[in-house]
C-alpha cells in the first residue's frame, strides 16, 4: 500500500533522509521510530507530498505522491504532531468542511462524525469554537476528521500527545478496527509502549538512515536484548559518546 | 474525484459568520466605541474630501482640471497601494500560512489551493481601501451632484480594478518567491523597494527654477504637476477607471462602457496570467520556502543584531536579552519588517512632496498652516507607527508569555523594556524626520525648536500609551499584528493617540496663530502663552504615558499564566 524507493532529502549540505526504502502492506500497522531530528517528520512530509524528495519516489496505493498527488492524497489521512485547525470554526463545522473536501455525502458524513464524536467524547462540544479547545480536544477532533472519509492509509505523527487515558484507549480501539478493515497505518512516535502494543512491524531511523526494520522479535534479535521496545530502541540508537548520567 | 474550491470558500464564510456572532460576547460599550470610531473615521474622510472637492471646484478656470487631476492621483495612488498590499498579504496568505500546508494534504489540486488563497488574499488586501474609496467617491458624487446609479457604476469599475491589482501583486510574489533564493529574499526585497522609492522621489522633484507667482500656481505646479506623468499614463488601469468615471460624469455612455470593458477584459487576462504562473511555480515556490526554513542559512539579522548589541550592552543581562530577543523576532517576521519598510517608503514619498512646496514664498497664514501641518503629519506618522507596531508587542508574546512570566525578572521590567526600546526607535525615526522636513520647508528657528521639543515629548507619550494599552487589552489568540490592532484596544489606542496629537498641536499652534497671523498679542504675551502651553503639554504627556503604563503593570501583577 505504501512503497518508498530510495528516498533522499537534502537541505543544502544537511542530509535529513538518506536513501530510505520501505514497503508497507495493506492492513499493516507500521511504527516509524527514531531519536529527535532523525528524519521522521521529513519522511512523513515526503510521504504526504508536502515536500519533494531530492531523489527517490514514494507511492501510495500505487499512485506516485508527486505525479498523481490528487489520487494519492484522496487515499491518505494525515495527522500532524501540531495540527492546523481553523480556530474560528466549531468542531462540527470543521468536520463538515473536511467531509466536503473529500466529497462525502451529507447523511453519511453526519452519521460518521456523530459516531466518532461519541467515541471520543466530543459530542457535547461539537458547537464550540475550536479556539476554546485544549490540545487534547483538538487532537481528538483531528482524529475524527481523519477517520470520517474512510482513508486507505492513515499517517500519524505523534498520535498520543495530549490525549487523556480514555481517549487514548478509544483511539487505539478505533485504529485496531481500521486495521481489521484493511487500512494501513503508518505511525511516527516516541511513545514506545504504543508502538510495542500495536505495531506489526517497526522501523528505526537515525540521522536519516534506516538502522533497523522488522517485527519486534526481529529487532530484539538484532539488538541482542530481550525486554521492552524501549531497551531495544535505546540499544539500536545508542551513541558512542553519550554523556554519562553521572556527569549531569 | 471531488475537486472544488467551494468547501474552502464556504469554510471562510462560516469563519466570518462565527467572528460576527462572537462580537455579541463583547460589552456594549466596546461595540459602540468601535462602531463610533469607524463612523468618525469615515465621516472625517468624507468631510475632508468634500471640502477639497468644493474648494477646488470653486476655483475659476483651473478648478475642474484640478478635480480631474485629483481623481487621477487618487486612483493611481490606490493602484500602487493595492499592489503593495497584495504583495505583502499574498506572501502570508498564499505561502507562509499554516493553512496552506494543511490544504496541500487534501485532495485539492495545487491550482485549486492557489485559487482559494488568491481570493482570500484579494479580500484581505483590499477591504481597508474600500473604506477609503466609499467616503472619497461619495464626496465627489455629492459635490458633482451625480445620480444614485453613479455609485452602482462605481462598483462595476472598482471590482475589476481590485482583481487587476491583486493579480499583479500576487504574480510578483509568485515570481519573487520562486526565483529569488530565500536567504537573499529580505535583502533583495528591501533593495528593490528602496530603488523604487528613490526613482519616485527623483521623478517627483520639481525643478526649483520654476517660481510660481500665486497660490493657484503653487497648487498647480508645486504640488501636483510632478505626479502627472505617472498618474496620467493611458496604460494604467487607474487611468481607465478615472476616464470611465469622467465619461459617466459627462454623459458619454459609449466611453463609459468602453473603459469598463477595458478593465473587465484586463482583469480576466491578469487573473488568468497569475493562475498560469501559479500552475508553473506555486508549489515549487512553496516547497523552496519550506526548504529555506529548514536549512541553516546566512542570517543577516543575527549577525547585525549581535554586532549592534554593544549599544545596549550596558543593560542588565535580563533586560539586554529581552531587547535582543525583541529586535530579532521583529526583523525575522516578514509581515512586520515588510510593513515597516513600506511605512518608510511612504515617508520618503512625503519628503518628495514637501520638497516641492514653495514654503518660503507663501503668505504668513499659509506658512503657519504648512509648518503645523508638517508637525501634525510627523506626529500622526509617529502615532500610527506606535499603534501599528508597538501596541501588538505585548499580545505577540502570546502563548509564549509564560516564559517571561516565570523568568526571574520583574513584570514591570518587561513593560519598561518595551517602552524604552520603542521610545528610542521612535526618536531615531521622528527626530530626523521633523528636522529634515522643517529644513526642507525652511521654517523659522523658533518653529524648528518648538516642533523638535514637541516631537521629543510625543515619542515618549505615544509609545507609553501604546505599550500600556497593549498590555491592558492583550489579544493572545491572534498571531497577526494587524488583527491585534483592529480590536477594541487598538482602536482605543489610535483614538487616544489622535486626540493627544490634536491637543498638543492646538496648544502650540494657537499662540503662533494669535501672534504671527492675527497679530493680536504682543511678543511678550506670545512667549508667556507658549511657555504655559509647554507646561500643559508636559503634564498631558506624563499622564498619557504614565497612567496606561501604571495600569498595565498593575494588571500584569494580577495576571495568571
Amino acid at each position: 500500500m505504501i512503497r518508498i524507493e530510495k528516498l533522499t532529502k537534502k537541505f543544502n549540505n544537511f542530509i535529513a533522509v538518506d536513501n530510505l526504502s520501505l514497503e508497507i502492506k495493506r492492513g499493516e500497522f507500521f511504527a516509524f521510530l527514531g531519536p529527535n531530528a532523525a528524519g521522521k517528520t521529513t519522511t512523513i512530509k515526503m510521504l504526504t507530498g508536502l515536500i519533494k524528495p531530492t531523489s527517490g519516489r514514494a507511492y501510495i496505493g500505487g499512485y506516485d505522491i508527486q505525479d498523481d498527488y490528487i489520487e494519492a492524497r484522496s487515499l491518505i489521512s494525515y495527522i500532524p504532531d501540531f495540527p492546523f485547525l481553523y480556530e474560528k470554526l466549531t468542531a462540527k463545522e470543521f468536520v463538515e468542511f473536511i467531509g466536503e473536501l473529500y466529497g462525502i455525502e451529507r447523511k453519511k458524513l453526519e452519521k460518521e462524525y456523530s459516531m466518532y464524536f461519541e467515541l471520543l467524547g466530543l459530542t457535547g462540544y461539537k458547537n464550540h469554537l475550536i479556539e476554546d479547545f485544549s490540545h487534547g480536544m483538538k487532537q481528538k477532533l483531528i482524529f475524527t476528521a481523519a477517520f470520517i472519509h474512510d482513508p486507505k492509509v492513515i499517517i500519524i505523527d505523534e498520535p498520543m500527545v495530549g490525549l487523556d487515558p480514555h481517549s487514548a484507549r478509544a483511539v487505539k480501539d478505533i485504529l485496531k478496527a481500521k486495521l481489521k478493515k484493511g487500512v494501513t497505518i503508518f505511525v511516527s512516535t516516541h511513545t514506545l509502549s504504543f508502538a510495542e502494543e500495536l505495531a506489526d512491524r517497526i522501523a528505526i531511523i537515525d540521522k536519516g538512515r534506516l538502522v533497523a526494520e522488522g517485527t519486534f522479535d526481529t529487532l530484539s534479535r538484532i539488538s541482542g536484548i530481550k525486554g521492552k521496545l524501549e531497551d531495544v530502541f535505546l540499544r539500536i540508537t545508542e551513541e558512542e559518546n553519550r554523556t554519562d548520567i553521572k556527569d549531569v | 474525484m471531488y475537486n472544488s474550491i467551494a468547501p474552502a470558500i464556504r469554510v471562510k464564510i462560516a469563519i466570518l459568520n462565527n467572528k460576527l456572532r462572537s462580537i455579541k460576547k463583547h460589552s456594549t460599550f466596546k461595540i459602540i466605541f468601535v462602531s463610533l470610531s469607524a463612523f468618525t473615521f469615515l465621516a472625517g474622510i468624507f468631510m475632508c474630501s468634500y471640502k477639497l472637492f468644493s474648494m477646488l471646484g470653486s476655483i475659476q478656470g483651473v478648478g475642474i482640471v484640478l478635480v480631474t487631476r485629483i481623481l487621477f492621483l487618487f486612483f493611481f495612488s490606490l493602484l500602487c497601494m493595492l499592489i503593495f498590499s497584495n504583495i505583502i498579504v499574498s506572501y502570508s496568505t498564499i505561502y507562509s500560512s499554516e493553512e496552506v500546508e494543511f490544504l496541500f494534504t487534501t485532495p485539492l489540486s495545487h491550482g485549486e489551493v492557489f485559487k482559494s488563497r488568491f481570493i482570500e488574499s484579494l479580500i484581505l488586501s483590499s477591504w481597508t481601501f474600500i473604506f477609503l474609496l466609499i467616503p472619497f467617491m461619495s464626496a465627489y458624487g455629492i459635490v458633482k451632484g451625480l445620480p444614485a446609479y453613479f455609485y452602482i457604476t462605481l462598483i462595476f469599475f472598482f471590482v475589476p480594478f481590485l482583481f487587476i491589482s491583486a493579480a499583479i501583486g500576487v504574480s510578483a510574489t509568485i515570481l519573487l518567491i520562486r526565483f529569488i533564493p530565500g536567504k537573499y529574499f529580505r535583502a533583495i526585497f528591501i533593495s528593490l523597494f528602496i530603488l523604487m522609492v528613490a526613482y519616485f522621489i527623483l521623478s517627483f522633484r520639481l525643478p526649483r527654477v520654476i517660481r510660481p507667482q500665486n497660490l493657484e500656481d503653487i497648487f498647480m505646479l508645486g504640488k501636483f504637476a510632478p505626479y502627472f506623468k505617472f498618474s496620467q499614463s493611458p496604460l494604467l488601469p487607474s487611468w481607465w477607471v478615472t476616464q470611465g468615471i469622467l465619461s459617466f460624469n459627462s454623459g458619454s455612455i459609449k466611453d463609459t462602457v468602453f473603459f469598463w470593458l477595458l478593465l473587465f477584459t484586463t482583469a480576466i487576462v491578469a487573473v488568468r496570467f497569475s493562475t498560469l504562473l501559479a500552475r508553473c511555480y506555486y508549489f515549487s515556490g512553496w516547497a523552496l520556502l519550506y526548504k529555506s526554513s529548514q536549512s541553516e542559512k546566512f542570517d543577516f539579522v543575527s549577525i547585525f543584531v549581535n554586532k549592534m548589541q554593544i549599544l545596549w550592552g550596558f543593560l542588565r543581562p535580563g533586560i539586554r536579552s529581552l531587547v535582543t530577543k525583541d529586535i530579532k523576532v521583529f526583523w525575522r517576521d516578514p509581515i512586520q519588517w515588510s510593513q515597516f519598510i513600506v511605512f518608510f517608503g511612504l515617508l520618503a514619498v512625503y519628503f518628495a512632496s514637501i520638497h516641492n512646496l514653495s514654503y518660503d514664498i507663501l503668505p504668513p497664514m499659509w506658512r503657519n498652516l504648512v509648518a503645523f501641518l508638517n508637525l501634525g503629519s510627523t506626529a500622526l506618522t509617529l502615532a500610527s507607527l506606535c499603534v501599528r507596531f508597538v501596541f501588538p508587542l505585548f499580545s505577540l508574546e502570546g502563548k509564549r508569555f509564560w516564559i517571561l512570566g516565570l523568568a526571574p525578572i520583574k513584570l514591570s521590567t518587561i513593560i519598561l523594556e518595551k517602552f524604552s526600546l520603542w521610545a528610542i526607535i521612535s526618536l531615531l525615526i521622528t527626530m530626523p524626520l521633523i528636522i529634515l522636513s522643517n529644513t526642507m520647508l525652511n521654517v523659522s528657528g523658533l518653529i524648528m525648536v518648538v516642533s523638535c521639543i514637541a516631537v521629543f515629548l510625543m515619542c515618549f507619550s505615544l509609545v507609553g500609551l501604546s505599550v500600556g494599552l497593549g498590555a491592558i487589552f492583550p489579544n493572545f489568540k491572534d498571531d497577526n499584528p494587524a488583527a491585534i490592532v483592529s480590536g477594541f484596544g487598538g482602536t482605543l489606542a489610535f483614538v487616544l493617540s489622535l486626540l493627544y496629537v490634536c491637543l498638543v498641536i492646538s496648544l502650540i499652534a494657537v499662540p503662533f496663530h494669535l501672534h504671527f497671523v492675527l497679530k493680536i498679542i504682543s511678543r511678550a504675551v506670545f512667549i508667556k502663552q507658549l511657555l504655559l502651553s509647554g507646561f500643559i503639554i508636559v503634564i498631558i504627556s506624563l499622564l498619557s504615558s504614565g497612567i496606561p503604563m501604571a495600569l498595565a503593570i498593575k494588571r500584569l501583577k494580577r495576571m495568571e499564566f
